[in-house]
């Protein structure tokens, strides 16, 4: 016997249960999601084949999901009582920890999923600390039980050990069988409550997230903390004072559905006629223009991009190309940050901040899928803070706009707090990469038996390039890491500048550690002389830190470039030959009287920092 | 070429017309006694039956040819390449050689040429060619350093070489021309020089020298991926090439191509066909030809060749305007003469010349081309580094498009 929902503001929300669904990556969360949209009817069961919440390309292939997704299900227990479960879905990557936490936000509860073969990682923990910072009641789950290599015991008591809470209360499930998950939802039901908020009080909502659809403008998602909303109200933002006419909203199942009306402790959608997502702000409070709510929601910041990079086409007729690509990927990417930037050496580009190193490798990828466009990326810096000699301390992202070492008193660069999982038998290499990047020990526990959780303070700067895959391949690929922004301290940094034939190419410039200079500069220079192909003239290729040469390397001059033979069978391939290299000359860059390929640029990523 | 085929070139050519345009044809032959170490040919042993079963698939190619080209007039040219075209039994070959020009007949005073091993050339060889009707013999003499030969891995000794040339005279061939190798690993720099002089003493008509080059495919390739071969130095390339030319001019011979010095009268007109881009056709494996503005190779393997005689499998090489311009321009440069930028433009359109305007002028500018009676030619830095500056030259599909000029606005009727 099922009864229907109710309709009245307050029963209904007694029925609702806000929650998300958090883990360290791979350990199985988009399935679990698509499960549960299955098993509560919101999807049948072929389209729960594919993983539907994840719906652009590049999501699907990396395995994460980068846009927090809205679903709103509907469960009838075995007693046919209905409840309404909204599922949030949360980016899962370091970079994008803001948006976790706003999501985080509009949620009462979470289900923390553990692999069962993989037990507890890095992202485990600091998912799960970011969930109880928000008072969520946390739901820990043990999934892949289905796996030969599931160690169900040990990470029940794991899982258990970490949230709590008493063995027997952790559920086990496998997402991809489906087996244990009925029971998951009763047991969340059970343990997560309902929202609170009065659906008479003035109007106070979060905006978890925002979409921008072409025909309809942006979609802000929120979570009604108090009040109500419908169409004809006119709403008011909180962090810009900005008002707009609400023209629709409405909850999602997987496509937007409208209703009359969206009540507090809600999870819908409102369509307001806004034009871009920067005019609806993750995390900012939504309310009522004439009467507004009396304090915003607390969390709001604005999203500060952490790591910088030059971008420029690699062929200076597709700027215009780049420029519109960049605006069109911002309107739906708040945190996309660009300005117009000019280079000696490759034009005219922009300098583009991102979230972190994932945030700009996406980003790259659509930009040369999407708009089929070749980039030119310079080597990924950070914000350094500088106090020079004479005036005021300024911040500086890009090599070139580091001042003469002369009129520098101090620099100071951003380190993280990482914290890093991986089994014992690693504990040496992976210290010893920390250390070659600068790192400051905290600390080290054993987390089981066989694991180890150690703690460093690290340089930003140093962990940009590669440091997730070199920490990857120390550990055979075991250890995981998750880190946070913590404070600025000074350094003894320099700029090393690579100058061809005495032209200095600005996008190769790279800020590095005093100590390291003279290692960098060398491989850099012995890189370069190894892509740089030969010209008409002998290149002199020179590191340098201000006009202090450190390493220098030579390219001889071309002798010979001829064809003995060419006759009736050799005009065809000799034609074809030319065409290619005609073509890989037309992706070269010049600098100067230099010829430098693109791949050159990119090649200066892959030095070892490590000096080794 | 004509203004009508030209029209036809450029429109993207798909027929190969009726052959009014033939002036040349090669055949190739493809067996070898033993692979030199520089060659990546497709080559195979010669031994009975199979040569003449390969002679007869070329009887057949040819055949279908002449029905296909109706309007083919007398050849210009004829050229035996291979392989080693010496190595077939003179009277197979001359049996060959007269049954072939009764489908495609010789102009009078035509060039017909033949490539061969200096070991093979004795009298026997020689009288048969002659009263086939070659006239011009290219001897694969590579080099007149006894080592230098056995690390080629060729078939002959220094002696022999020079003996093949005097025999070739003697049996009343004025149209010899001599192949020689330049920087064969190891061979020092005065045994070379030696060699060079005493063939141009010898009284023959015609020299090639050719860059030894490593190519893939070859045992030299091979050996240099292995990383054990040690290629020779290009400042001692530069030396000897230049060494060559100014010897070579010195004694008679006018340095007509990158790679070809000839005495007066005596240029190669079969090749001098492909670097001014006439229609040549072209019969066994391997072998390029191209009519009516249609370039085709025919497919490599000997046995399909033989087992299908008078159909061999063939690519087509379809050229747009820009293609076709690319190989105006870097086979015009070739030779010494250059390029005409008036006949260029008559030819592809002004545009070309808007089109190669900048590239010009920065090979110009390097010193590798100069600026002659109206022509455009490689100067003698611009011949080691010709590649470079035909890279500078090549035109990607789309690049004469960009640079036509824009049409003119249609006046308002009054």
């Amino acid at each position: 016997m099922s009864t229907p929902l109710p309709t009245d503001a307050h029963a209904l929300r007694e029925r609702i249960r806000n929650f998300c669904i958090i883990a360290h990556i791979d350990h199985g969360k988009s399935t679990l999601a698509d499960r549960l949209l299955e098993l509560t009817g919101t999807l049948t069961t072929l389209e729960a084949q594919g993983q539907v919440l994840d719906s652009m390309d590049l999501e699907q292939e990396r395995g994460i999901t980068i846009k927090a997704h809205a679903i709103r299900m509907e469960w009838r227990g075995a007693d046919g009582v209905p409840f309404v479960l909204n599922l949030i879905d949360t980016p899962g990557h370091v970079d994008f920890s803001y948006e976790v936490s706003r999501s985080l936000a509009a949620c009462e509860g979470a289900i923390l999923v553990v692999d069962a073969s993989q037990g507890i990682e890095a992202q485990t923990l600091s998912n799960f600390y970011l969930a109880l910072e928000h008072d969520l009641a946390i739901v820990a789950v043990v999934n892949k039980i289905d796996l030969p290599s599931a160690r169900v015991a040990d990470v029940r008591h794991e899982a258990a050990h970490l949230t709590g809470c008493e063995e027997d209360e952790v559920p086990l499930v496998s997402a991809k069988t489906g087996q244990g998950v009925r029971d998951l939802i009763e047991t969340m039901i059970a343990r997560i409550p309902p929202p609170s908020g009065d659906s008479d009080a003035p109007l106070r909502a979060l905006i978890f997230d925002s979409k921008f659809d072409q025909f309809r403008g942006v979609m802000t998602y929120v979570r009604l903390m108090e009040g109500s909303v419908r169409a004809g109200d006119r709403i008011m933002l909180y962090s810009t004072g900005k008002s707009f006419e609400v023209t629709e909203v409405g909850i999602f199942r997987l496509k937007p559905i409208p209703r009359e009306v969206l009540h507090a402790g809600e999870v819908g959608y409102i369509l307001a006629g806004m034009r871009e997502v920067n005019d609806a702000k993750m995390g900012d409070t939504v309310t009522l223009a004439e009467r507004p709510c009396a304090e915003p929601l607390p969390g709001y910041r604005e999203a500060k991009p952490m790591v910088f990079s030059g971008v420029y086409p690699a062929d200076t007729a597709d700027y215009d190309v780049l420029r519109d690509a960049l605006g069109k990927l911002r309107l739906n990417d708040a945190a996309l940050a660009y300005e117009p930037e000019t280079s000696s050496a490759l034009g005219f580009g922009f300098r583009c901040g991102f979230l972190g190193l994932l945030h700009m490798e996406i980003v790259q990828e659509r930009l040369e899928r999407e708009y089929n466009l070749n980039l030119i990326m310079t080597v990924p810096s950070v914000i350094y803070r500088i106090r020079p000699t004479a005036g005021e301390m300024f911040e500086v992202s890009n090599p070139t706009k580091f001042p003469p070492a002369g009129d520098i008193e101090s620099v100071a660069e951003p380190f993280v707090k990482a914290q890093l999982i991986l089994p014992a038998e690693f504990i040496g290499n992976v210290m010893k990469i920390c250390q070659e990047r600068r790192g400051v020990h905290i600390g080290m526990h054993y987390i089981d038996q066989n694991r180890v959780n150690i703690g460093y303070y690290l340089p930003l700067g140093e962990i940009v390039l590669d440091f997730y895959d070199k920490l990857k391949s120390v550990s055979k690929g075991y250890a995981s890491f998750d880190y946070e922004l913590a404070d600025y301290r000074e350094s003894d940094l320099v700029r090393l500048d690579l100058v061809l034939n005495g032209d200095r190419v600005d996008p190769l410039s790279v800020i590095v550690h005093a100590d390291k200079a003279y290692d960098w500069g060398r491989e850099l220079a012995k890189k370069l002389k190894t892509l740089i192909p030969k010209q008409m003239y002998a290149v002199a290729i020179q590191a340098a830190i201000g006009s202090k040469v450190i390493a220098r390397e030579t390219i001889s001059a071309m002798r010979k470039d001829v064809t003995a033979k060419c006759y009736g069978g050799d005009i065809t391939r000799k034609r074809k030959l030319l065409e290619k290299q005609k073509e890989g000359k037309r992706r070269m860059k010049q600098v100067g009287t230099v010829e430098i390929p693109q791949e050159a640029f990119l090649a200066v990523l892959r030095i070892d920092s490590g000096g080794s | 070429m004509g203004a009508d085929l030209a029209r036809a070139t450029l429109a993207g050519a798909t027929d190969r017309g009726r052959g009014a345009d033939v002036r040349g044809l090669y055949v190739h032959i493809p067996f070898c006694a033993r692979r030199c170490n520089f060659c990546d040919f497709v080559t195979g042993p010669e031994r009975p039956g199979r040569t003449e079963a390969y002679l007869d698939a070329l009887l057949a190619e040819a055949r279908a040819e002449r029905g296909a080209f109706p309007d083919a007039p007398p050849l210009e040219t004829l050229f035996l390449g291979g392989g080693t075209p010496s190595l077939v039994a003179p009277t197979l070959l001359a049996r060959f050689l007269r049954e072939l020009r009764e489908i495609f007949p010789l102009a009078p005073g035509a060039e017909a040429s033949l490539e061969a091993n200096p070991e093979d050339l004795d009298d026997e060889h020689l009288a048969a060619y002659a009263a086939a009707g070659i006239n011009r013999l290219s001897i694969g003499i590579q080099s007149f350093d006894a080592d230098s030969l056995a690390a080629l891995n060729r078939g002959h000794t220094p002696d022999q070489g020079i003996a093949a040339i005097g025999r070739s005279s003697a049996a009343g061939f004025q149209n010899v021309s001599v192949d020689l190798l330049l920087g064969v690993p190891g061979e020092r720099e005065e045994r070379f020089l030696a060699g060079l002089d005493r063939v141009l003493a010898e009284g023959i008509a015609h020299l090639s020298v050719y860059a030894l080059t490593i190519e893939e495919k070859s045992v030299y390739g091979r050996l240099a991926r292995a990383g054990r071969f040690a290629e020779s130095s290009d400042a001692r390339f530069e030396r000897l090439y230049y060494a060559t030319l100014d010897r070579a001019e010195g004694a008679g011979f006018e340095p007509y191509e990158i790679s070809n010095f000839a005495r007066e009268g005596r240029r190669a007109r079969h090749n001098l066909l492909y670097w001014r881009r006439a229609s040549v056709l072209a019969l066994g494996v391997g072998a390029v030809g191209t009519a009516g503005g249609v370039r085709w190779r025919n497919a490599s393997s000997i046995e399909r060749y033989v087992r299908r005689p008078g159909s061999p499998d063939r690519e087509r090489d379809d050229r747009g305007p820009d293609a076709l311009a690319t190989e105006a321009l870097f086979l015009g440069l070739r030779l010494r003469e250059g390029i005409d930028p008036a006949a260029l433009a008559a030819e592809f359109g002004r545009e070309i010349l808007a089109a190669i305007a900048a590239p010009i002028e920065r090979v110009r500018a390097r010193g590798l081309v100069e600026e002659a009676r109206g022509r455009i030619r490689l100067t003698r830095a611009g011949l080691l580094l010709s590649d470079a500056v035909f890279r500078e030259l090549t035109l990607l599909p789309g690049d004469l498009a960009r640079h036509a000029a824009p049409i003119e606005p249609v006046r308002a009727l009054a």
